[in-house]
């Protein structure tokens, strides 16, 4: 790679790397595989798109990161069905499932893990499209495209996510 | 600005407020680091690992096929978690074709 891509990528991954890891830790609630997650959605980008527009980055990294956290959810299913399968077995990825452990809560201070705590109550693409909207501020054709959804779903999925999180969170009218 | 726009904002700021830990910036540093200086070569076939899961999903339909005749006996699936293990998403072909798509539709608008 040349060494004017690497600075490149080297400075849009220093300016992402903590939201993509903040987002990837609220959906997963495991701080090591939020890290794996994040490393192996730059891995891709940099394999698979470094020669791209620097502009075009951005959306890429989010889809890339977005596939690897339902993928990451889909094998925690897979690890689920097993057990049920071998009841002998112990259920370690439905104990890491159930909240922030205590390791993880160190790492994150009391009104972001309130605000999580809330988002986890959501359906997952409630949870993704508030995330990317509200917090990424990604506009709705560039949320749909990383979610993989239609833009009207992202306004259905914000909508709803926004209503209920300010009801969880006790910010409703009256 | 409307009380859901505020409390949209709030919740940024919530997030943005929020300041990781020494340990957390430097393994993430570290992932930069590898990420840009690239991956140990796996010895590993990529379709190995693919079609060993496809398998082992086979062996386990089967198995649960066999092992029980009364459905309430099986594990408790919705159609979107039956979805969601059997899909496979790694559709980077289309994933690139989707996005030049989009790419150039959104510099027109």
């Amino acid at each position: 790679m040349e060494q004017a891509i690497r600075q490149a990528l080297d400075g849009f991954f220093r300016d992402s790397e903590q939201k993509a890891y903040l987002m990837a830790i609220a959906l997963t609630k495991n701080h090591h595989d939020a890290l794996e997650l994040v490393q192996d959605s730059m891995l891709k980008l940099v394999q698979k798109y470094h020669r791209r527009d620097p502009e075009e980055w951005g959306p890429l990294f989010y889809r890339i990161l977005q596939n690897s956290i339902r993928d990451w959810f889909r094998k925690q299913k897979f690890r689920q069905v097993l057990t049920g399968l071998m009841p002998w077995q112990v259920d370690t990825a439905e104990s890491a499932k159930v909240a922030p452990s205590a390791e993880d809560q160190l790492r994150l201070d009391d009104e972001l893990l309130r605000v999580i705590s809330a988002l986890n109550q959501l359906p997952m693409r409630q949870q993704q499209t508030f995330l990317m909207r509200a917090w990424q501020e990604f506009s709705t054709r560039e949320t749909a495209f990383a979610l993989s959804i239609s833009e009207n779903s992202v306004k259905t999925h914000y909508a709803r996510a926004t209503q209920q999180l300010r009801r969880i969170l006790g910010d409703e009218d009256g | 600005m409307d009380k859901d726009r505020q409390f949209q904002q709030e919740t940024k700021n919530t997030f943005d407020r929020h300041r990781l830990d020494d340990s957390t910036r430097n393994a993430l540093r570290s992932a930069r680091m590898q990420a840009l200086d690239g991956p140990a070569r796996s010895r590993i076939p990529r379709w190995i690992p693919a079609t060993s899961f496809a398998c082992l999903l086979l062996i386990m339909v089967g198995f649960l096929l066999n092992r029980s005749e009364d459905p309430s006996e099986l594990p408790q699936m919705t159609a979107e978690e039956l979805a969601l293990i059997a899909s496979e998403d790694e559709l980077e072909l289309l994933e690139e074709l989707e996005f030049y798509i989009w790419f150039d539709e959104d510099k027109n608008v």
